[in-house]
């Protein structure tokens, strides 16, 4: 079996590598630093990113936070009306997302997710637009819509026996 | 008196406790593979909306199950087995202390029943990722540390392995590429218990509330993956060394070039390590430029030495096969062996990780990775790149393995069977599961119908039924499998050891006469010096 993967590799195996398996590398090498560079340049010199908006908080301090923000453009019970330009507060709790939000289309706002318990992950359906909210810390993600409708906010992390019950609603208007 | 078992078709030798301590880390590990087949099964009837088999606390316990026995567990514990013999056999040596291998398997299996035993109970259905702050009994995690130790006591014993088969002299020349790719592993090893000292010591002292009151989730998390990533990367070099040994107890094959595969295994060391960050890409931490080069910059390198691998193993066998009349571009692919079980399965280990790392890749990509977290893109990932990869790589290894360690597989039909089953199976589930993920179908989900919602529900059937019919394949297909694999280990060999008076020397008899010319040469050149 000389010469197999059983064996001490045969003398002289550290010699160059062959033409072709050098070539190979290259086209590796060569690939990646393209990805790289497309994805850095996505980030760097598109701007296109993820939001790096965040902030430390505890879960009192947040859940309080959420409730003046409730108090202030509450429209109907657990329901709010975002205000052009001002920022939204959505807080994930076993097993619900608290408040339902009405948004207007074509306007940007920011989104702060945290967390009064464990993590959770509001995901809103069909949009593919999925964020942390991390008890502790708080971040915010900004979006703009731009199609009306009535979204459904599901949890994507595990979160105990009731996760597949946790909703919230997103609603954006004219 | 020693008694030595010779494998004569590849002249290898191994003694006696070695092969016991070996077959041991075996048999745990094919009970604990079936045991996550069959919690396969039951997810994905489960997942698939037309059947939806179990309740949720019955669902999470079992994913809790299915997670922890075929990520945390099967691999690592199949892969005890190879070091062992890669750290033996390969190397014409014995071991230097079953002892030691012994109190590795002890602290491993009392952790194992530590874990399984807390899950059992349903105190801990909190899946394999067990993020703080949810709470598990404090029992599961002091198993996992115990597992941990055992896992760092094996590292420790093949480790010392390697340095006394250096100092007998018991080889000649450099590692056998099998034995280099599992030091890799074993470097990789031991890194991801540094990660795992730093996520459990606190969780544990949490979980039994001594001194530790909190545990920040973003810290957890990022000591959890820095093991956890890094641990999957010594399943996938184990996986890789399964696919060079699978070719070689099937065809005989040789590497087309060591220097190459070499380089391959090295270079997962320099690209593992900081890859964990890409689970914490849409969490609130670090930079933008941090989180680009930890996930997604080495995230794209890592890529290069499984592509490497990757053409190398079909091409040391296209290589051997041609030398053996195999003509044209494909003549080789025809004569692959489609019906020896080990090259099929072998086959199918090689395309699905294949797949799998693509689904990697695209996932540690930053502006992707939000159109991707926590949906069924992840399990996709982890099907193609584990279960996929190196579960079906273990058992195109172990219908190779089994009749070296001198067992005659049961039920060799079956086995052509189940090796078409399982890789079909998984091709059809990885459909399932990507097309789901294209639509953003949660993963770890009992329930996709989401009763009670105000708000349009979307209508995600058909690919989770799909699924569904993948996974029970797959699962069944595995099944059989570990019912094969443990009535051939328990039917038992007929080989018989020699009985040698002092096996201080365990190189086949052609070697030593190689390594005695050797020996008398050396000796001749350093005269004149001395």
């Amino acid at each position: 079996m000389a010469g197999t993967v059983f064996d001490p590799p045969v003398a002289g195996w550290e010699r160059r590598m062959p033409g072709d398996k050098r070539f190979y590398l290259w086209v590796l090498l060569c690939s990646s630093i393209l990805m790289i560079g497309l994805s850095g340049a996505w980030i760097f010199v598109g701007q296109h990113n993820n939001p790096v908006k965040r902030f430390r908080t505890t879960p009192e301090e947040f859940s309080q936070r959420v409730a003046e923000f409730v108090d202030k453009y509450q429209v109907a019970p657990r329901t709010v009306r975002v205000p052009p330009g001002e920022d939204a507060y959505l807080l994930s709790r076993m097993w619900s997302f608290y408040p339902d939000l009405i948004l207007k289309k074509g306007h940007t706002y920011t989104i702060w997710y945290s967390s009064a318990d464990v993590t959770h992950n509001p995901q809103i359906a069909g949009q593919l637009l999925t964020f942390q909210a991390v008890p502790g810390h708080a971040q915010g993600v900004t979006l703009t819509p731009n199609t009306t409708g009535t979204f459904l906010v599901y949890c994507g992390e595990y979160c105990g026996v009731g996760h597949q019950t946790m909703m919230g609603k997103i609603i954006v208007e004219d | 008196m020693e008694a030595i078992y010779t494998d004569p078709e590849t002249g290898l030798r191994l003694d006696r406790a070695t092969r016991r301590l070996i077959l041991t880390f075996l048999a745990t590990a094919f009970i604990a593979l079936g045991g996550a087949a069959t919690a396969a099964l039951l997810v994905a009837l489960t997942r698939a909306p037309a059947i939806q088999l179990l309740w949720p606390s019955a669902y999470y316990m079992t994913l809790t199950f299915h997670g922890i026995l075929s990520l945390t567990i099967w691999p690592h514990v199949f892969e005890a087995a190879i070091w062992l013999w890669v750290g033996t056999s390969l190397l014409r040596t014995r071991l230097i202390s079953p002892a030691l291998g012994w109190l590795a398997y002890g602290l491993a299996a009392l952790g194992i029943l530590m874990i399984l035993g807390t899950v059992a109970s349903g105190k801990a259905s909190v899946m394999y990722t067990l993020y703080v702050p949810l709470r598990a009994d404090p029992l599961f995690y002091l198993g996992h540390v115990l597992y941990a130790v055992g896992l760092l006591v094996l590292m420790i014993l093949f480790g010392l392995n390697l340095l006394k088969a250096r100092a007998e002299g018991s080889y000649t020349g450099s590692w056998p590429l099998l034995t280099y790719g599992m030091a890799v592993s074993a470097i990789l090893t031991v890194i991801a218990i540094i990660g795992a000292v730093a996520a459990f010591v606190p969780a544990t002292l949490w979980a039994f509330r001594i001194l530790v009151e909190k545990v920040d989730p973003l810290y957890f998390k990022a000591a959890f993956w820095s093991m956890g990533h890094t641990l999957q990367y010594t399943n996938i070099t184990a996986m890789v060394v399964a696919w060079y040994a699978t070719a070689t107890f099937a065809v005989k094959a040789k590497p087309v070039s060591e220097k190459f595969s070499r380089w391959a295994f090295a270079l997962y060391l320099v690209t593992t390590l900081p890859v964990f960050m890409h689970h914490l890409l849409v969490d609130p931490t670090w930079s933008h430029a941090v989180k680009w080069v930890g996930a997604t910059f080495v995230g794209i390198l890592l890529g290069i030495p499984s592509a490497m691998h990757g053409l190398a193993v079909p091409a040391s066998v296209e290589k051997t096969l041609r030398s053996r009349g195999a003509s044209g571009l494909w003549g080789w692919l025809r004569q692959w062996g489609w019906d020896n079980p080990s090259m099929v399965l072998l086959a199918f280990s090689i395309v699905l990780f294949g797949i799998g790392g693509f689904d990697g890749t695209v996932a540690t990509t930053m502006q992707l990775n939000m159109t991707r977290h926590n949906n069924m893109w992840i399990p996709a990932h982890i099907h193609g790149a584990l279960a996929g990869g190196t579960t079906l790589a273990f058992l195109a290894f172990s219908y190779g393995f089994l009749p070296h360690l001198g067992f005659e597989i049961k039920g060799k039909g079956l086995a052509k069977f189940q090796a078409w089953l399982t890789g079909i199976g998984f091709m059809i589930l990885m459909a399932g599961m990507h097309w789901g993920a294209h639509y953003g179908v949660p993963r770890r989900m009992q329930d996709i119908r989401f009763v009670g919602a105000d708000a349009p529900v979307p209508n995600w059937f058909a690919s989770m039924n799909l699924l569904g019919i993948g996974g029970t394949m797959a699962a069944i297909g595995v099944l059989i499998f570990v019912i094969i694999a443990l009535t051939t280990l328990l039917s038992g060999s007929r080989r018989q050891p020699e009985m040698v008076a002092e096996a201080r020397d365990l190189r086949p008899a052609s070697e030593q006469a190689r390594g005695l010319v050797g020996a008398t040469a050396r000796v001749v050149v350093h005269e004149p010096t001395a």
